[in-house]
Order: structure tokens, then sequence, then C-alpha cells
């Protein structure tokens, strides 16, 4: 066959010709796609020419309508029309064609919107886990008034004269409140890390001291008096630390809790290595093995599921919870933590952190706390003290302790209005205040102290009581100008160290 | 017989295949065949004792309405853009996808709908419609809620 002839084949096998008037009668046509029979209308054929009657109408001589379905074959259309009112409409198969873009497309939808399924299930998961979060933390707050009390007054009881069988009733009530404590410290520990809303203090400490201050607290305590904990620190590692003290502390003490619940020999190690430093950056291993007894690993994002569901509140099951916070910690702090199981049938913690020391590294002196022995303080001049909180679980708790020391004459104030006239009207030496009091918030009512208070009161401490301590709370409280923060639950020994601090003791005396 | 020609717009996958699938013949498939260039099915309804023949057009879904070939909405009498209740992206942008709409088609009606109105929580219902208040109606092409209502109520607009 000849080239043009070839051409010709090719170009019209696809094709197909039909010339209509504008009521859309077909004049001519031939019959390569379909049958059509000429002096017919062709709006019969298919709606699509229904409204052919349309395009007679446009401005441009030529539409170009491409993939069109009719019935179950697909066109390209061109519409041509001619100067006598009669248009030339040319059919173009491209069913295979089309089919095959078909599939391209079908693939990449598909995949767009499962795509976009995922990402709203993950935010609804996302806003499922933040409502979680914020459940616990405001139930955690709301346990902390009435632990305060039991606590700080299961202590104080302690301090009472008790037979042997009363003593070892209320020990047992202290000891296990204050596991509670704990316990409900590192649920908002968490939920505050969860939440990411939690920013690392950059303070210098001195790692040693620390260390060893933690070991000794270890060491000391009766669960673990048959136990022998070490502890060892590589020479190389640096004197001082710049870093969050507080939560570099919490990751060892988690590991600790952790090996001391699951121990079953009689050693415990604490080993700290430096893995390697550059300019003033160090990546530290810490390292706590007990020689005996499986810490459970695979402690995954489940441990606060199990801890959330009440119903099988066990304490012991909590093991997950100081590991989660120690995970969260280390992540924060650029670092990891593994749990390995060792041969010897022991466990191996291991945080890997990378930290900040300072260039010219030498050991720090740090400020010892002179913590006076509270019970023997007596003061011959009471503190005219004014308590500002209206939860009575509360107020009874802050009064009790400190009526007991007979060093307070106490007025408890319920109502900022009452609150202000008092500041005005006579003269105190100590203020106790809650976060917030009948809706009017702390630091918006001791601004208001600040300006109605008589000269007197203006210069006497205000101590916030409250359970809100993060590390941007505690600024602002500062700026404010309360002298310190007490954190709820407190022990009666902690509020009165705070507060035995922040007086001018000898003007009582 | 007049014969009105509406075009149904919006998002692939919103279901606008199924509404119009709905509506002809009444039937309603899960699995999802994605629509390429254009359908164009017709139905007769009856609005105050006339009868209208709508020729509906099926699109392909576009993210954006723009995207859509211009030579399939010449001589349209009407637009119905159909969105998913359950998929923000499908109505994020409706407003100016409408104004476009309207720009280019001078007093072109244009109904906007949600889809899958079956998919929401039970109980639900009225407080999405008040999140969705840009939207005319809200209709399900799998258990046919509205779907008769709302082509009917085009016809009217038009007729
Ligand atoms: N549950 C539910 N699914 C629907 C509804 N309408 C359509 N679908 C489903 O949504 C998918 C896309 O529908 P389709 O009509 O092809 O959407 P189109 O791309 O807009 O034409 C298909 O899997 C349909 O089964 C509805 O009213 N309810
Ligand atoms: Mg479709």
């Amino acid at each position: 066959m000849a080239m043009h002839e070839l051409q010709r084949d090719y170009s019209t096998k696809d094709l197909q010709f039909i010339s209509i008037d504008k009521q859309g009668t077909i004049l001519t046509t031939d019959q390569q796609l379909f049958e059509l029979k000429e002096n017919s209308s062709i709006k019969n054929y298919h709606p699509f020419f229904e409204g052919i009657d349309t395009y007679f109408l446009e401005k441009s001589d030529h539409i170009k309508l491409e993939c069109v379905h009719l019935n179950d074959r697909i066109f390209d259309i061109d519409f041509i029309k001619n100067d006598d009112d009669t248009a030339v409409i040319i059919f173009r198969e491209g069913t295979d064609f089309y089919n095959r873009v078909q599939l391209i497309a079908q693939k990449r939808n598909e995949s767009i919107i499962f795509q976009e399924t995922l990402e709203l299930k993950n935010q609804i998961l996302k806003e499922q886990e933040e409502f979680k979060n914020r459940f616990i933390g405001n139930f955690s707050h709301e346990l902390r008034n009435p632990l305060t009390l039991v606590s700080s007054f299961s202590s104080m009881l302690l301090k009472t004269e008790l037979n042997l069988d009363q003593e070892m009733l209320v020990e047992a009530i202290k000891d296990q409140s204050d596991k509670l404590r704990d316990i409900l410290n590192d649920i908002i520990d968490l939920s505050i890390l969860k939440n990411s809303s939690l920013s690392l203090e950059s303070e210098p400490f001195s790692l040693r001291k620390l260390l060893k201050n933690v070991h000794l607290n270890y060491s000391t305590t009766s669960t673990t008096k048959d136990l022998s904990i070490k502890l060892k620190i590589d020479e190389t590692v640096p004197m001082t630390i710049i870093g969050d003290r507080r939560r570099f502390e919490q990751i060892i003490t988690n590991f600790l809790d952790n090996a001391l619940r699951h121990n079953k020999g009689d050693s415990i190690e604490i080993n700290i290595k430096e893995n390697q430093r550059r300019a003033n950056k160090v990546s530290l291993r810490i390292e706590v093995i007990n020689n005996s007894g499986i810490v459970p690993d695979s402690l995954g994002d489940q441990d606060i599921e199990t801890y959330t569901n009440l119903d099988n509140g066990d304490i012991e099951k909590t093991t997950g919870l100081s590991f989660s916070i120690a995970r969260e910690l280390a992540q924060l702090m650029d670092g990891e933590i593994l749990i390995k199981p060792l041969e010897t049938g022991g466990t191996l913690q291991v945080a890997n952190l990378k930290l900040v020391f300072p260039i010219h590294d030498k050991e720090i002196v740090e400020e010892t706390e002179e913590t006076a022995k509270n019970s023997k303080i007596h003061l011959t001049d009471k503190v005219r003290t004014i308590i500002a909180e209206d939860n009575s679980v509360t107020q009874m708790t802050a009064l009790k302790i400190l009526v007991g020391t007979g060093n307070f004459d106490n007025r408890v104030f319920t109502d900022p209005k009452d609150l202000l006239e008092a500041v005005d009207k006579d003269d105190y030496d100590l203020i106790l205040m809650s976060s917030s009091i009948s809706q009017v918030d702390a630091l918006e009512l001791i601004s208001l102290i600040k300006e109605f208070a008589n000269d007197h009161n203006k210069k006497i401490p205000i101590i916030a009581v409250t359970t809100k301590t993060s590390a941007t709370d505690l600024v602002e409280y500062r700026k404010a100008g309360f002298k310190d923060v007490v954190k709820k639950p407190y022990t009666d020994d902690e509020l009165l160290n705070t507060i035995y601090k922040r007086l001018n003791l000898k003007k009582f005396k | 017989m007049i014969s009105k020609k509406i075009v149904i717009v919006g998002h692939f996958g919103v279901g606008k295949t199924s509404l119009i699938r709905r509506f002809v013949e009444d039937v309603f498939s899960a699995d999802y065949k994605v629509t390429i260039g254009v359908h164009i099915l017709k139905k007769t309804v009856h609005v105050n004792d006339k009868e209208v023949n709508l020729i509906l057009w099926d699109t392909e879904g576009t993210d954006d309405i723009e995207e859509i070939r211009k030579a399939y909405l010449l001589g349209t009498h009407g637009f119905i853009f159909v969105c998913d209740v359950t998929r923000p992206v499908t109505y994020q942008n409706i407003e100016s996808q409408t104004q476009y709409l309207k720009d280019n088609f001078n007093k072109v009606p244009i109904i906007s709908i949600g889809n899958k109105s079956d998919l929401l929580p039970k109980g639900s219902i009225s407080e999405k419609k008040e999140e969705l208040e840009f939207l005319d109606m809200l209709v399900s092409a799998k258990e046919g809620n509205n779907v008769q209502r709302l082509f009917e109520k085009i016809a009217k607009l038009l007729s």
C-alpha cells in the first residue's frame, strides 16, 4: 500500500464526519464509527446531542469537546460551524486511550482520598489524645487537695504521741499517700510532656553532687537496706552540666524506681560514662543495672492507657509510667532510652543524653539549703497570717499545719473583697494565696493587694500555694511579686520550710 | 418539551456520579469508579404540571473548578456544586469556586449541596448543618435522602 493511502487509512479509521443543519437533522454522514441515518435528527441518538443547538449560537466557530462518553465508548468531538447554518461534527474514537487514562486517574484519586482519610483520622486521634491529656491533667489537679490533706495530716499525726499500733497504721497511710502523691506528679508530668508544653531549664549544676545525692537518698531508704547500690562516675565526665537539673534527676530516679520495683538480686549499679564530646556538647550514657530481675520492656504508649483505666487501678501496674516519663524527657534532651534484659537475668536501662557543659569546666559551689528543723522553731510573737483559699479541704490542711506549730495567728479569706478590706485595715506578716479565690486569679489578686494594701502590708511576703508549677508559671508568679511558690500537694514540712525561709524569723523571737 | 442542561461539578470522589445514578436509575454502588471526561444522562421531571428534560452532565472531579474543560460548560442552564460533608478539602474553597462560576456564567443558578449525609453521626446533623450553612442542602446518594428533591428544586429554578 502506498504511503499516502496508509496515512489516509490511518487518519480516517477512527474518525466519523457528520454534517447537520441548525435543527440537528443529519445531512450527510459516513458510518466509520457508528451507524447514523441521513435525514434523521441527531438528537435522538444520545442526550449529548440535545443541546447541540446552542453550539450554533457560540461566538467560536470551532468547539472541541474531549473525552465525551457516549454509551460505552469515548470520543473527542469537534463541532465546526459553517457560514450556511450547517455544521460538521467530527468524532474521533478514543476509547482505548481514555481507558488507560482512566486507570491512572483511578489510582491517583484513590490514593489521594486514602491519604486524606488517613490525615483526618490522625487528626481525630490527636484531638482525642489531647482531650485525654487535658482530662488527666484536670483530674489530677482535683486530686491534689484531698491528697495534700491526707499526706500532711498523717505526717503531723506521726509527730504526736501514738501507741505502737496507731503509729504503724498512720505510717502505712502516710507511706501510701506519699506514693499516691508521686504517682500523681508523674501523671501530671506525663500529661504535660505529651502536650509538649514543657520547656527545659538551662542552669548550671554539679553533676557529681547531684548523682551523689540521688545515690545517698536511695541507699538510705528502708526498702533498700538489704541492697547495695553502687555509683560509678567516669573521670572524664564533665563536672558541671548546663541543663534542667530536676528533669535530669528525674530520668535517673525513674530508672532507679523501675529497677527497685523489679529487682530480685542484691545490688543495683549506676554508671555514668561519656560517649563523646564536641565543643561544649557532651553525650552522656547513664546506666542503671539490676543484677537480677527483669524490668518489663516494650513499654509502649499503652502504659498511660492501663493507667487511666481506673477499673483495674492496681498501683503495681504503673511501672511503665515512670519509664514513659523518662523516655519523653530523654527525647526532650535530644536523647534516647533503651531497656535490655541481661544474660545474667538482670536488666540494663540506658539513657543517652546530649547535654551542654561550660567550656571552663570546674566544680561549681551550689547553695546547700539550710533546712531548719521546723519542729524546733518556737516564736514568741505570732505570725499574723492570711490564708486566701476558697477550697475548704485546703483551708483546713493549711490551718492545721500552721496552728500545730503554735507560731501562727491565722485568718482565712474566701472572698477577695473581704481580703482587700483586711489588708487595708489591719497589719499582717504573711499571706498564703491559692491560685484563684472565688474566680479571681492570684496574679490579679496580688496586683490588687499591692495597690490597695496599707503600707505595712505592701511589704510582707506573699506566697503562692498552687498546682501551677511549670517553669513559665513560676516566672510569672515571681514577676507578679510572689516571694515563693509552694507546690500542691505539699507536706507539712514543705509548707513550713518555705514559710520560714521567707519570713524574717528574728522579728518574731 | 423543554430541555435544561445541568452540569454537576465538585471535587472527585464526592459522589457526583452516584447522585446522578441514584436519581436516574435509582441505584447505588459503594465501589468508586473514577470519572474522566464527561458522561451525559437524561431524566424527565414534572414541575408544575409541565415536563422538563434534565440533561445531566457528570464531569470529572477537579480540585479547582477552573481546571474543568471550558467546552463542557457551554450552554449550561444550572450548576450543582457537590461536596462531601466528611472531607473538608471538598468544601474549603467553595466560596471562591462558586464565585468563579457566577463571574463566568452570569445568572446561571448554582445549588451547593453536601453529599454523604448518611455518614454523619446520627444526632449531629443539625449541628453539622450549622457548620455547613453555606450549603443549600444535605443529600445522600447512598440512602437517597433529598436526591429527588434536589433535582426537582433545580428544575423549578429553571422553568
Ligand atoms: N456513604 C456514602 N458514600 C457515597 C455517597 N455517594 C457516593 N459515595 C461513595 O463515594 C465514592 C465516590 O463516589 P462517586 O459518585 O464516584 O464520586 P464522584 O467522583 O464525585 O463522581 C464511591 O465509593 C461512592 O460509593 C453517599 O451518599 N454516601
Ligand atoms: Mg464521578
